[in-house]
């Protein structure tokens, strides 16, 4: 009990530093939220109780008896019904005197911030972690350390409506449609690996093709055959001869002569369009290029190589090319080659399970508008309408990388050795083989074994021959509960403790989101893990491994928010600086940042200021940086001082997730920086809280407008706490480029034809920060005065971290830990990987569920 | 054989306007057609449409018949059928508190933030409520439409529909999904089918053997994580056996084209408003909920803004007509889905309408208000329900359950309790 006191106080020590004084305590037992009666108390027997108490209670609505603990989701409904009036200004009635506007907003934000807390803590569930399920990406890795093979998210099943990580039990939820997709999508995968379970591996071959050659030959046969009916029609051929409808629409045929068969011929005497293809110029065709299909074997890797020029003189935006492998894009190209002197681009790609005879394919990055109005738009001026050159697409591959996988060892051992002896012998080993590695090797029940086994022989009696047998029997086995739970035996000793082999599994999601591999089950099963020093070099290890993306597919993206950064949608018309691939490179490269910091165990500071960034050649471009020009790769480039970027707060993704689509906007900005950076999450929009009628004919500027809906005490009960938190970052549009001016006028208009006066004003990145006299007048300050906040953006990932890592909500029990792990992370520069480490090495992350 | 015939060449003749032609005994399918012969059936079909409407111009503010009243600018394109429907104003979803959520607890009532020890909780909704007591006769209990979209106001969730223990179904998204599960044909023959099932039963009875023996060694919480696992393998079980009892009797022949594969917006919602008529008529389900799409929507109809930028409509004049415009728009798409149903008749030659309950709502009446959602309801299921006017309950905030257990008694449901429900509406009932 003096443990939790403590790390309450401690909680509360932590709003305290950003000045807060109005939350409400948290109820320590009864795991409720207690209301402040200093707050409360005053204001109801002013203006509520005279009709809402002892003597009358109109509307059977009774106040000075509404108890202040919120510990029961009927109290907590029936202090958010006084919340809803009082937002409505429903309550106090007209006739009755009105509370002060200073009054009224304490209140306000009172009773929402208490509200928002007891949702929490009436949802806790007392450190226990619910069994969990593994998620779309954990299921992706584990199949790929099972079989070799890269399943495509589209395949699976998608993840559940979650507000807390993906990995997190307790919001999951299992029914009849979960099982059924589990089925399907083992189904398929099985099929394709027993395909290739015992196919050899094969030499590496050239596949290449000339882009110019089908399409000139088409071009070529085009013009004869216009040349020979224009001669026929010359001799005086009728309509009817030559297969044309009428005598007009025979003449419009000769007309059009230049415009058809001219403009082709023009085409192919350019220079180089023998050599290569101009993209867009040789009509539809020519708006991508395919390269070679060969029948890809799923466990390769290919080399894609071609060639390319920029044709003529045009803008830089136009200089990239979009790499496509069937639906899924792989890559963006610059280009830099001129036609005499060609670049020549290259790039590696892993296959996927469903890739079977798909190409590469390239085509122009742009915005997804007609051609003509991108032209416009970009201020096309040249001849012709392309901008690239492309030539010799090439192939290579399969190179094998890998050992062969678990699965085709294991098949070659049993079934799929040249002559076995008995059949039913062998194909219960490889499936009892198969279930061990699949249900993390615990074991199988004998009845379970029994039953995969039985529906195996009856596909052999109905008269399907082995591999096909085997699909139902391996499909039934990835939708079996111990390969899709993670469980952990329920613990029996005194040391409360999850075994060495379950510990493996606990650290190896966390970092890789897949089962522990062979060499970490034996490292766990020789106890090397109890101990700090080689714990530590097995950590370190993993972090630096390619497999730790997955803590920056995993964590990051939701602690950073990311599915809200691709729910912003963007007229590609209007802004014309906008398009997939910005989009597609700014997830990743917010995405990169955060592995880079993993893999170099570098400072959590570097999400607030960095000295480098971790970009791709488009948006080096779209930073207006020297282009890395290191192929489709992204590539750590050092910031020189003056940059702006650096950091997370300088990336695309977080300003533009910071914006409402059509303007940068400060108000969800500062809503992002104040729950992640100051760990401070605002309440959720209330519900209840009447629209704000701001029609103005005079245009405003974002900053004015937010003064003006900070004017209402229901808006600015939470809004003034965060909203001069993101005039920090108005340098920076909504598409994350610099500014110095923003434009108002015609926000948001279609089509801006009528040309209504639009004016220019100078950007001030002013403000303060919440709850103290802090201020900041420009991006520099800002960051700086975010850095005087960093151990609120430690306690901010721990607790990510852990619930992460955990697979669980963080609760009040926990805060000691975090207490601790934060202390340790700020004694030590707040290095990340230092952190996750201690994480993993803390008891809390070692203990098991309580027992009965 | 000749049977066969006619229905064929009726049916190619007939084209689009076969929606149109009574249905003969010789067209009727399974066992409903002789089943439902005593008793006609009733059909019910419920839409969420996600954000709610512009206040100024979209609600009634006098009550009663709108033919006296007149329809507001926003209900205008429903004119024509004004005396069939019905407003109900001053219902409000108790357990809503999502300002983004119009179709989450929707159809449940459920408090989905309140319950202890769970993030999310939801419960039941009323389709599932209805089928359990009068989908046993036909080859689908229910069926549920969704929208694809995101940020559409409808709050979490993958359709308007949720299991008995609360958990999301996921709604068709594809009309050319929804085609095949109509009309398709099985190719299978009866030895492939028999054959399929056991194996399928023989699947299940392992994976429920697994569970069985690993949930031993679990500690208490994680064995009753496992009871969801164990409950979807027993409904799975129930459709199995539901496949056994159909899978003698063919299925209808195809009332509309096949759909092409990849369709959206407008023309994915037309379609599913012929399917789901489709459906009704065939009486291959007696009950559909259906999660609007929006944004697919203002896509197709040029919008620049989307549906959380109109509902935000007052910030901007263009953005307060354009969600005016909104409005009037998705009422002229519900205007034409009305006449769809006022122009079919069932296999009892009876107008679909007549014997159809349609309800059409939100949690959201407009921005982010929860307070009196909007509430409209026709077709002739319920008998006795007013219909043509407006009503406007004598207490606020009537919870949105009460209107659901009483439109489902007025049209044969025997329910006494629905949710969070604490009575009838008499005001409904004429």
């Amino acid at each position: 009990m003096i443990r939790t006191l403590i790390s309450s106080t401690s909680r509360l020590f932590v709003f305290a530093v950003i000045g807060a004084t109005l939350l409400p305590s948290v109820h320590a037992e009864s795991l409720g939220v207690q209301l402040d009666p200093e707050i409360l108390d005053g204001f109801i027997e002013e203006h509520c109780t005279r009709c809402h108490g002892p003597k009358k209670q109109k509307g059977e609505t009774r106040l000075d008896t509404l108890s202040l603990a919120i510990s029961n989701s009927d109290t907590a409904l029936h202090w958010q019904e006084v919340l809803d009036v009082l937002n409505l200004g429903e309550m106090p009635p007209e006739d009755e005197p009105a509370p002060t506007p200073v009054d009224l907003q304490q209140v306000l934000t009172h009773l929402t911030e208490a509200l928002a807390e007891s949702k929490e803590r009436l949802s806790e569930s007392g450190g226990d972690t619910a069994l969990r399920r593994i998620n779309s990406r954990e299921y992706r890795n584990t199949i790929d350390e099972l079989f070799g093979l890269r399943v495509p998210v589209e395949l699976l099943p998608p993840d559940d409506i979650a507000e807390g990580y993906d990995t997190v039990g307790q919001d999951q939820q299992f029914s009849s449609y979960h099982f059924s997709d589990y089925q399907k999508t083992a189904k398929s995968i099985v099929e394709i690996a027993l395909q290739w379970v015992d196919q050899p591996r094969v030499d590496a071959k050239h596949h290449i093709s000339e882009p110019e050659t089908r399409t000139n030959a088409h071009l070529k046969n085009y013009i004869a055959d216009y040349d020979a009916k224009m001669a026929k029609i010359k001799a005086g051929a009728t309509h009817d001869e030559i297969g044309i409808e009428d005598e007009k629409q025979l003449q419009l045929f000769v007309r059009r002569y230049d415009g058809r068969a001219g403009s082709r011929q023009r085409y192919l005497q350019r220079p180089y369009a023998d050599r290569g293809l101009f993209l867009f110029d040789a009509g539809s065709s020519s708006y991508s290029v395919g390269s070679p299909r060969p029948n890809i074997d799923p466990r390769g890797t290919y080399r894609f190589r071609f060639t390319a020029a920029l044709a003529q003189d045009t803008p830089p935006i136009r200089h990239f090319l979009k790499c496509r492998v069937g639906e899924r894009t792989v890559g963006y190209f610059r280009v830099d080659g001129s036609l005499e002197k060609p670049s020549i681009h290259e790039m590696e790609y892993r296959a996927h399970l469903s890739d079977d005879r798909a190409g590469f394919n390239l085509s122009e990055n742009r915005g997804n508008i007609s051609l003509g109005a991108y032209l416009k738009k970009v201020n096309h001026k040249a001849e012709w309408s392309s901008s690239i050159w492309v030539d010799s697409l090439e192939v290579e591959g399969p190179f094998y990388d890998r050992r062969s996988s678990f699965f085709e060892a294991s098949y070659l051992k049993t079934l799929g050795k040249p002559d076995y002896q008995d059949e039913s012998q062998e194909a219960k080993r490889f499936l009892v083989n198969f279930m061990r590695a699949a249900f993390r090797y615990r074991n199988p029940d004998t009845d379970y074994v029994d039953r995969v086994l039985k529906i195996y022989q009856m596909n052999r009696d109905h008269g399907r021959s082995v591999k096909e047998s085997l699909v139902t029997p391996l499909a039934m086995i990835l939708s079996s509960p111990s390969f899709l739970y993670i469980m952990e035996d329920s613990p029996t000793d005194d040391n409360q403790s999850v075994s060495d082999a379950e510990y493996a599994n606990r650290i190896s999601y966390f970092l890789w989101s897949r089962p522990a591999n062979g060499r970490l089950l034996r490292a766990a099963a020789q106890g090397k893990l109890a101990n700090p020093k080689q714990l530590r070099h097995t950590v370190d290890t993993m972090l630096k491994s390619p497999h730790s993306w997955a803590l920056a597919e995993g964590f990051f993206s939701h602690w950073a928010d990311l599915k809200r950064f691709d729910e912003i949608a963007i007229n590609e018309a209007d802004h014309i600086g906008w398009n997939n691939g910005i989009r597609e490179s700014a997830r990743l490269e917010a995405q990169h940042l955060f592995h880079t910091m993993v893999k170099d165990n570098r400072s959590l500071t570097d999400l607030i200021d960095s000295d480098y960034t971790v970009i791709n050649d488009l948006l080096a471009f779209h930073y207006d940086m020297e282009p890395p020009g290191q192929g489709s790769d992204f590539i750590q480039m050092s910031l020189p001082p003056e940059s702006p970027r650096g950091g997370f707060i300088g990336t695309t993704a977080f300003l533009t997730m910071g914006s409402n689509g059509e303007r940068s906007s400060p108000i969800i900005r500062g809503a992002l920086l104040m729950e992640k950076f100051l760990h401070r999450e605002p309440s959720p929009p209330p519900p209840n809280v009447p629209e704000l009628a701001l029609a103005s004919d005079t245009p405003l500027s974002v900053r004015e407008i937010i003064d003006l809906h900070r004017e209402k005490t229901q808006c600015a009960s939470c809004h003034s706490s965060f909203d001069p938190l993101g005039f920090g970052l108005e340098n920076f549009d909504l598409l994350g480029q610099w500014r110095d001016k923003e434009t108002i006028g015609d926000v948001g208009k279609k089509n801006s034809k009528s040309k209504k006066q639009s004016t220019q004003i100078a950007i001030r990145a002013e403000g303060t920060f919440p709850h103290t006299d802090r201020t900041f007048h420009n991006l520099d300050e800002f960051r700086t005065g975010l850095l005087e906040h960093k151990h609120l953006l430690t306690r901010s990932i721990t607790e990510g971290l852990l619930s992460y890592g955990l697979g669980r909500h963080i609760e009040f029990a926990d805060q000691q830990a975090i207490d601790q792990l934060c202390e340790g992370a700020a004694a030590n520069h707040e290095k990340i990987g230092d952190l996750i480490f201690a994480i993993v090495n803390h008891p809390i992350f070692r203990r098991a569920d309580t027992p009965e | 054989m000749s049977i066969h015939l006619q229905n064929r060449r009726s049916i190619l003749k007939a084209g689009s306007t076969a929606l149109a032609l009574p249905f003969m005994e010789s067209l009727c399918f399974g066992k409903s057609a002789t089943a439902a012969a005593a008793v006609p059936p009733k059909r019910f079909l419920m839409i969420g449409c996600g954000y709610g409407f512009t206040k100024e111009t979209f609600f009634p503010t006098e009550s009663g018949r709108f033919s006296d009243i007149g329809m507001t600018p926003g209900l205008k394109p429903l004119e024509r059928h004004r005396d069939d429907i019905t407003m109900v104003s001053n219902l409000t979803n108790l357990g809503a508190t999502n300002a983004h959520g119009g179709s989450t607890s929707y159809l449940t009532g459920a408090n989905v933030n309140g319950t202890p020890g769970k993030r999310f909780h939801n419960s039941i909704s009323l389709d599932q409520v209805i089928a359990r007591e009068i989908g046993q006769d036909t080859r689908y209990p229910t069926i549920t439409l969704s929208d694809k979209d995101n940020n559409d106001g409808h709050g979490p969730g993958l359709s308007l529909s949720w299991s008995d223990k609360g958990h999301p179904i996921p709604g068709i998204t594809n009309p050319v999904d929804l085609y095949h599960q109509l009309f398709g044909q099985d190719k299978e023959s009866a030895e492939e089918r028999e054959f399929r099932l056991a194996e399928r039963r023989s699947v299940l009875d392992g994976v429920v053997a697994d569970l069985r023996s690993s949930r031993k060694k679990l500690s208490k919480t994680d064995q009753d994580k496992l009871e969801e696992y164990l409950q979807s393998i027993r409904q799975i079980e129930e459709t199995i056996s539901r496949e056994v009892q159909w899978s003698n009797t063919p299925k209808p022949k195809p009332l509309i084209k096949q759909p092409k594969d990849s369709m959206d917006g407008l023309a994915a919602l037309k379609t599913f408003q012929k399917l789901i008529v489709a459906a009704f008529q065939t009486d291959s389900t007696r009950v559909i909920t259906y999660r609007q799409p929006i944004n697919s929507i203002l896509k197709s109809w040029e919008f620049s803004l989307g549906a959380h930028s109109l509902s935000h409509y007052n910030l901007d004049p263009r953005r307060r007509e354009a969600s005016q415009q909104k409005d009037a728009r998705f009422m002229e798409l519900f205007a034409g889905l009305l006449d769809l149903f006022k122009e079919t008749k069932d296999i009892h030659g009876q107008s679909l309408f007549d014997t159809t309950l349609i309800t059409y709502g939100s949690n959201l009446r407009t921005g982010h208000g929860l307070k009196g959602c909007p509430s409209l309801y026709t077709g002739g299921a319920g008998v006795k329900l007013k219909r043509g006017e407006h009503i406007i309950l004598p207490e606020q905030d009537t919870p949105l359950a009460n209107y659901w257990l009483t439109l489902a008694q007025q049209s044969g449901v025997p329910l006494d309790q629905f949710s969070h429900s604490t009575g009838t509406l008499s005001e409904l009932v004429g």
